[in-house]
């Protein structure tokens, strides 16, 4: 289905068209939220909090890059779940999370227990390395190297220029890279090696 | 020791560089400050494998579908439709395709108030019922008449009997160029010439009976022959009327019948009525 058709019949109160919209991104909107989030719960709420802003504001969308624009309202979203986050756990220090979760997913099924539960660990870690980031720079991390984005997509929804874009993208790198040199028993031994 | 940063060239030049986005030249230039600062080629290295391990993460598994509903948006959504039907045209400029006729027939069928025409249905059954057990009944009983013979009946032995006397005429006509006797028969038959042949009419005036009355007699002998019987005498069906016995019979058909059909008829009439005064 033509992507504008949906849109043009979304904005005439077909909310069927927008689910379809819905079903082809949500999966790459949630990547991004639970990146950014590094929590599934709050992912799911901000990205269905995100679609019901897109619904709601598809009015001010002005045609270009829909994906841009959409992936724009789920990263704003994130922004504000982040900052209703800490404002809690400002709060309450019940709120503290006890561990980090992460996906608990075989790639390899050969694996032992041990190394699956190194790689565990180790993904935990790079999601810790990610959530010690500031939001831009986490931004930017998460859409190129995690979501695979291009540099001119990263600009368009972070409205930002290009030479900025590449600017956060080395900075988040190198940041990531000195948390991760704090935790060098969980890294892969050439890793490991490498930041000696 | 780390580096701090690179000195050489900028962290975007660094950046492309690790992602493999540079030209020939901008990717010399990193090659080279990386061969004359092993501080930089620390940092372009790790950084390197800093982003293979950041790809290597799984992807995120969906965990349940987020499409919206209508209570999500039920505000938008009624504004949006509201602003849609206010951009459509007027009725009066859609043009749909005419409506065929068996269209309107059918929803005219359909129309009116369910449980009335329903019972408007059941009572047409029921009329299709009682005429096909009156018509069955009467074709056990050859005797008695049916309702068309009986209402046909009062008019009905003299033109049948004018028929046979004016197809015995034309037959005269046929058989006089054979012989002589033919032909005085033809003369005969003469008179009836002069007045137009009427086959297989059965409403005639009283005028055409008392003229046609003799020529069952004249032609009689003639024409009639295959359908008298040995002793000369036409076989006209007898309507003579049912046994006394089979009248009640016949008179309770008859009074279920008018009241099938006036059922039929009231009970559709009142289904239409009563869906207008609802719609209004």
């Amino acid at each position: 289905m033509d992507q504008d058709n949906l849109i043009e019949r979304s904005l005439q109160g077909d909310l069927e068209a927008f689910n379809q919209l819905v079903i082809e991104y949500q999966g790459l909107g949630y990547g991004v939220a639970y990146r950014l989030l590094d929590d599934p719960d709050s992912a799911a709420d901000a990205l269905q909090d995100s679609f019901i802003k897109a619904f709601r504001a598809l009015d001010n969308y002005r045609g270009g890059n829909f994906k841009s624009w959409l992936m724009r309202i789920i990263v704003n979203t994130c922004y504000d779940h982040l900052r209703s986050r800490q404002r809690r756990r400002t709060e309450s220090l019940d709120d503290m999370p006890v561990e980090e979760e992460y996906i608990p997913q075989l790639t390899d099924r050969s694996e032992s227990p041990h190394e699956f539960a190194e790689r565990q660990e180790l993904q935990a870690l790079i999601g810790s390395a990610i959530t010690s980031l500031p939001e831009v720079l986490r931004t930017a991390i998460v859409l190129r190297d995690v979501e695979g984005y291009a540099y001119d997509e990263i600009a368009e929804i972070t409205s930002a220029a290009v030479g900025t874009v590449k600017s956060r993208i080395n900075r988040a790198r190198g940041r990531v890279r000195d948390y991760l040199g704090k935790h060098a028993e969980l890294l892969p031994a050439v890793y490991r090696h490498s930041l000696k | 020791m780390k580096p701090q940063h690179p000195h050489s060239i900028d962290e975007e030049l660094v950046a492309a560089y690790v992602d493999g986005d540079v030209t020939v030249e901008e990717r010399q230039r990193v090659e080279n400050a990386m061969a004359a600062d092993e501080q930089v080629a620390w940092e372009v290295n790790t950084l390197r494998q800093t982003v293979e391990l950041l790809q290597d993460l799984p992807s995120v598994p969906l965990p349940r579908s987020f499409t919206l509903t209508e209570d999500q948006v039920e505000d938008v959504l009624i504004e949006r439709r509201r602003r849609a039907n206010l951009a459509a045209p007027p009725p009066h400029e859609i043009h749909t395709p005419a409506e065929s006729a068996w269209r309107k027939f059918l929803n005219f069928l359909n129309g009116g108030d369910l449980a009335l025409r329903n019972a408007a249905a059941l009572a047409a059954v029921l009329l299709l019922v009682v005429t096909a057990v009156e018509f069955q009944w009467q074709q056990s009983r050859p005797g008695v008449p049916s309702a068309a013979d009986g209402e046909l009946s009062s008019g009905g032995a003299a033109p049948q009997a004018q028929v046979t006397a004016v197809g015995g005429a034309i037959s005269e006509q046929t058989a006089a160029s054979d012989g002589e006797s033919s032909a005085q028969t033809s003369r005969e038959g003469a008179p009836q010439e002069e007045e137009e042949p009427v086959f297989g009419v059965l409403s005639v005036s009283e005028d055409d009976q008392e003229a046609a009355a003799p020529a069952p007699e004249q032609a009689a002998p003639v024409a009639i022959q295959p359908e008298t019987n040995a002793g000369g005498e036409q076989l006209i069906p007898d309507s003579a009327g049912p046994d006394s016995a089979d009248q009640p019979l016949l008179t309770v058909f008859r009074y279920a019948r008018v009241l099938l059909v006036v059922a039929v008829i009231a009970l559709w009439l009142l289904s239409r009525t009563r869906s207008r005064s609802r719609r209004a």
